[in-house]
């Protein structure tokens, strides 16, 4: 069972936060938010697109996503995932630790060059 | 995470598990979705529609990946695997037979017996009674050290004076059971067991009638026909049942009566036993404590602790001539008088309270071996799957599903352990381990509950994890490197894990011999019982009891004349070569009552004083009973109305009180007996015992009842300080009991048709019963040492056979250079022997210092005999060497090239 470590497990709490991030603009289904993630970022987050689907799973589990099937433009059933409270939460702590790392890396990047 | 959201959690897992073809069926539909609307996007870019639906899986990146991920994520895998891992696990178990029948046999023997023991522990001992707040209800009970009296009962001044004084207890009743009702309306005169109570003891007890009403007050009031309740069993028994009970009338003891209600089925205050119950009223003018009758029941006043009701007690004990000026103070101080309270149960099972204590001790004991053996035998195991285990983690399993694995081939084997272990807890409470009601109380309502079956199952399923973990935990000690491989059992590495092994091992020989020994002590003394000489002849005698009625017998001379004349009739009948009767008959229970303090003087001058047991009997019971007269003579006519009447003394009272002395013709004088004071010594006979053998020979003094006055005589008084209105006629005839039964009645019946005959019995039946509760106590401890010694045995073998097989390179390279196979076997051997001794001698240890709680239950032996220690310690080293024998051959025949080669 145990996998060998990849870029996406290292890139998971990034991932976490992208799908939160991207959601709480608007609720979307899960192909809308592969391509909105890839729109905002300037295609520079090309993982797999599938690889959205666990993640949401355990977003959905901890309860900071929540989930409905509703009827799209073309008239298809789809999974729309929304935001809850907690998640926002979630979101706004990840966001400042997120900053509060990248400032680090800023300055000890900063520093050596 | 907080315990809420964990729980909300938890359920949507189990809603996912429950419902997941739909989930899945979900998740295929949104995967679909996806690759769908990448394709059409594709397409809409300008691709062929076969292009834009590869490249649009490609995108997706492995559609059964993500698909089995996001299952995964939702933790169905744990779910699926632990099915998977049952399946796997029993097919392990089946592929590793000597060690699942290992744990089932010692879960099944081990669990079912100290579960059915236990729920006879519980039973009787802990589980509340069934009153309400019951563990409010509290007994009362008074000791004096330092008087001639031996009873814990109150006295009536004793009760009065806690009624009217004592805060701490809100309520107290005063109960006084009377054997000798009869009653008498209808053919055949019933012989019940009747008690006065104060009607306050329903109230204490929160009773409920289950027809008619209570007892009350105001029914003392009542002149002629005054009301009584009577037992739910008499109301089935003699009435059917029927609704109108109440107001119909009862003759009692040739008094009318009306029957107020009936009691509740289950209703068992003061004892079981009690069918009729009569209103009393408890009044006192001093203290009296040498005349104690009465059971007293209280409850506790809200918030208070028994140990507050107990300090108020003190002061007032202290205190008691306050109210009660004429007892002598130097009495008051000579008799120790304390009052004790303790709650009801506790009361109810003080007689049975060394059996129940070493029966918990006993189950303590087992379940400690049964697991030790769970233990042995599961890590064990466990060393042995290292080297598998060691494999699996290379090839990539992680820490958890091997624990996993663990766990559930633990679980299961254990559950099978304890579904075994069911059946016979059951069997074992249902044949109540020999015991009878009259010997314990509440035996009846002891049952295997579903709480006590679950528990059991929870028990099981504990051990299982438990050792799961455990064996995960050793097996699992190797990380994923391959170099791990190498470090298995048959290195050195193994040999501190081996001494833990044998540690547990020793502690379980230990155990088990402990046990057999307390066993064979047991046996020993219940052989010892079976040899004593009860000091009576019990072949060809049979006997009856009977209760006269106050009414009609109320002075000495007619009750005496009753008696005389059942005996004449019973030398009437056609077989019966002798006839006799006493008051109390040998090797049953002694009336409490009837223990005087008695002192005689030796020729020295030298005075000595001793407690007695009292008994009235005719002149020729010595002879029906076979009671040898060792010094002097048996009674002869004369000897009662002479002016110092003569008595008889057991062997061993007469040695007491005159030493060395010729105790004939010396003088006795009773304490308690005022108008008559001082007997005479007419002869010694031998020893009787009561029904409790191991409390020693009874210390008995005989008064006569002789035809000796003359019909008619104005003599009123006894010259005895007894009343003979119960008496016990025996007699010897070859006749069978069957036949004599209807002979008794008759006789009885033919003096005066309404005195009640009962306790029909063969005196062979007495002389057996009296070693009942001895042989009951050998039963079980025999039961629990022999399955202690059973669980000893497999966990010995097992730690020698495992050991012995772990260590197959060593042989085999012993071998290869030269060493025989005896000489192989020979060691293992004496490592098990060896084992084994350390095991002995501290089984040792442990009886000794444990053998107080087996010498009040062992007769005429001491806890620490020393044949027995070796004894038993034979007994444990043959098992243990029949079980180290068959491992010490194979390790000698390990063949060396194959054990070489599988390395």
């Amino acid at each position: 069972m145990a996998r060998p470590e990849s870029n996406e497990q290292v890139l998971q709490g990034t991932l976490d936060l992208l799908i939160l991030k991207t959601l709480s603009l608007t609720p979307m289904h899960g192909w809308g938010l592969t391509h909105r993630i890839q729109e905002l970022s300037n295609d520079a987050f090309r993982v797999g697109q599938g690889s959205i689907y666990p993640a949401l799973v355990r977003l959905e589990q901890r309860d900071l996503v929540r989930t409905e099937w509703k009827i799209t433009d073309n008239g298809r059933r789809a999974k729309f995932y929304s935001v809850t409270a907690a998640g926002r939460r979630a979101m706004i702590d990840e966001l400042a630790s997120w900053k509060r790392f990248v400032g680090a890396m800023d300055l000890v990047l900063g520093a050596t060059s | 995470m907080t315990g809420r959201a964990g729980l909300q959690r938890w359920l949507r897992h189990a809603r996912e598990f429950v419902f997941r073809q739909r989930v899945n069926n979900e998740m295929d539909e949104e995967i679909q979705f996806h690759l769908d609307q990448e394709a059409s996007f594709n397409v809409q870019r300008g691709m062929s529609p076969a292009e834009a639906h590869r490249a649009a899986m490609q995108a997706f990146g492995g559609v059964q990946r993500y698909r089995e991920e996001t299952r995964d994520a939702r933790g169905f895998v744990s779910l699926d695997s632990l099915i998977r891992d049952t399946r796997l696990g029993f097919r392990r178990l089946r592929r590793a037979p000597a060690y699942s029948l290992g744990v089932i046999v010692t879960l099944a023997v081990g669990l079912g017996i100290a579960t059915g023991i236990g729920a006879l522990v519980y039973g009787v001992m802990l589980r509340p009674l069934p009153y309400t707040d019951a563990d409010r209800l509290v007994r009362i009970s008074i000791h004096t050290p330092g008087l001639a009296v031996t009873t814990s009962e109150n006295s009536a001044g004793t009760f009065v004076y806690f009624s009217e004084r004592a805060h701490t207890v809100a309520l107290l009743g005063a109960s006084m059971e009377n054997e000798g009702i009869a009653i008498t309306d209808g053919t055949i005169p019933e012989r019940v067991t009747g008690a006065l109570l104060t009607p306050n003891v329903f109230q204490i007890l929160q009773t409920k009638p289950a027809a008619g009403r209570l007892l009350r007050e105001d029914d003392l009031n009542a002149r002629f026909d005054g009301p009584v309740m009577i037992s739910y069993a008499l109301w089935q028994r003699r009435y059917g049942g029927a609704p109108d009970i109440a107001g119909k009338r009862i003759e009692l003891n040739r008094n009318l009566r009306t029957i107020a209600g009936v009691l509740p089925a289950g209703f068992a205050y003061p004892s079981r036993s009690v069918a009729i119950y009569y209103p009393d009223r408890v009044e006192a003018s001093k203290a009296g404590l040498s005349n104690r009758y009465l059971t007293v029941v209280g409850r506790l006043a809200p918030g208070v602790s028994i140990a507050q009701a107990q300090a108020e007690l003190n002061g007032l004990v202290a205190n008691i001539r306050d109210r009660f000026p004429e007892l002598p103070a130097d009495i008051h101080v000579t008799s120790g008088l304390s009052a004790h309270v303790e709650t009801l149960r506790d009361g109810m099972i003080a007689q049975v309270r060394p059996e129940l204590q070493l029966l918990a001790l006993m189950i303590g004991a087992l379940l400690l071996i049964a697991v030790a053996n769970v233990a042995t035998l599961s890590l064990l195991r466990a060393q042995r799957l290292r080297t598998e285990v060691a494999i699996s983690r290379v090839l990539g399993a992680n820490r958890r599903t091997l624990t996993q694995r663990f766990v559930v081939e633990g679980i299961v084997v254990s559950l099978a352990g304890g579904a075994l272990a069911l059946p016979i807890a059951v069997f074992s409470v249902a044949s109540k381990f020999g015991l009878s009601d009259a010997q314990v109380p509440r035996l009846n309502e002891v049952t295997i509950t579903p709480g006590i079956a679950i528990t059991l199952l929870g028990v099981s399923i504990a051990i299982g994890t438990t050792f799961g973990v455990l064996s995960a935990a050793r097996a699992g000690s190797v990380n994923g490197n391959p170099a791990s491989l190498r470090l298995d059992t048959r290195t050195a590495r193994g040999r501190g894990w081996r001494r833990a092994q044998e540690g547990i091992v020793t502690v379980q020989i230990a155990l088990a011999l402990s046990l057999l020994l307390s066993a064979g002590l047991m046996a020993s003394s219940f052989a010892r019982l079976r040899q004593v000489d009860i000091g009576f002849d019990s072949a060809n005698g049979a006997k009856f009891t009977t209760q006269l009625p106050f009414l009609g017998y109320s002075t000495f001379q007619r009750t005496a004349a009753f008696d005389l004349s059942v005996i004449d009739a019973l030398r009437a009948v056609p077989g019966v070569t002798s006839v006799g009767a006493a008051m109390q008959m040998p090797s049953t229970p002694q009336d409490l009552y009837s223990r005087p303090r008695v002192e005689g003087t030796d020729s020295q001058g030298q005075t000595r004083q001793t407690l007695i047991t009292a008994n009235v009997v005719t002149q020729d019971f010595f002879k029906v009973m076979g009671i040898p007269v060792k010094a002097g003579r048996a009674f002869e006519r004369g000897d009662l109305i002479a002016i110092t009447p003569g008595v008889v003394l057991g062997a061993t009272l007469a040695r007491e009180l005159f030493g060395a002395d010729n105790p004939i013709g010396r003088e006795v004088r009773i304490e308690s007996s005022r108008r008559y004071p001082t007997y005479r010594v007419v002869g010694v006979v031998g020893d009787v015992y009561s029904d409790r053998l191991t409390e020693g020979v009874l210390r008995v003094l005989y008064f006569p009842l002789l035809g000796d006055l003359p019909p008619g005589s104005t003599e009123t008084e006894s010259r005895i300080p007894f009343m003979p209105g119960g008496m016990n006629f025996i007699v010897n005839s070859s006749r069978a009991l069957s036949e004599l039964t209807p002979e008794f009645r008759r006789a009885v019946a033919s003096i005066d048709s309404r005195v009640p005959v009962w306790s029909i019995r063969s005196l062979d039946a007495i002389a057996a019963d009296a070693s009942a509760r001895a042989r009951l106590s050998m039963l079980l401890l025999g039961v629990v040492a022999f399955a202690t010694l059973l669980l000893g045995s497999i966990g010995l073998y097992s730690v020698i056979a495992y050991a012995a097989a772990g260590r197959s390179r060593e042989f085999a390279v012993r071998l290869a250079i030269g060493a025989t196979p005896r000489a192989i076997a020979r060691q293992v051997f004496r490592e098990g022997v060896r084992v084994t001794a350390i095991g002995i001698v501290g089984g040792f240890l442990l009886s000794y210092a444990s053998a107080g709680v087996l010498r009040d239950l062992v007769f005429e032996i001491s806890a620490t005999e020393p044949l027995m220690y070796l004894g038993t310690a034979g007994v444990v080293l043959a098992c243990t060497m029949i079980a180290t024998f068959s491992p010490a051959r194979r390790a000698g025949n390990t063949d060396p090239a194959r054990a070489l080669h599988g390395e």
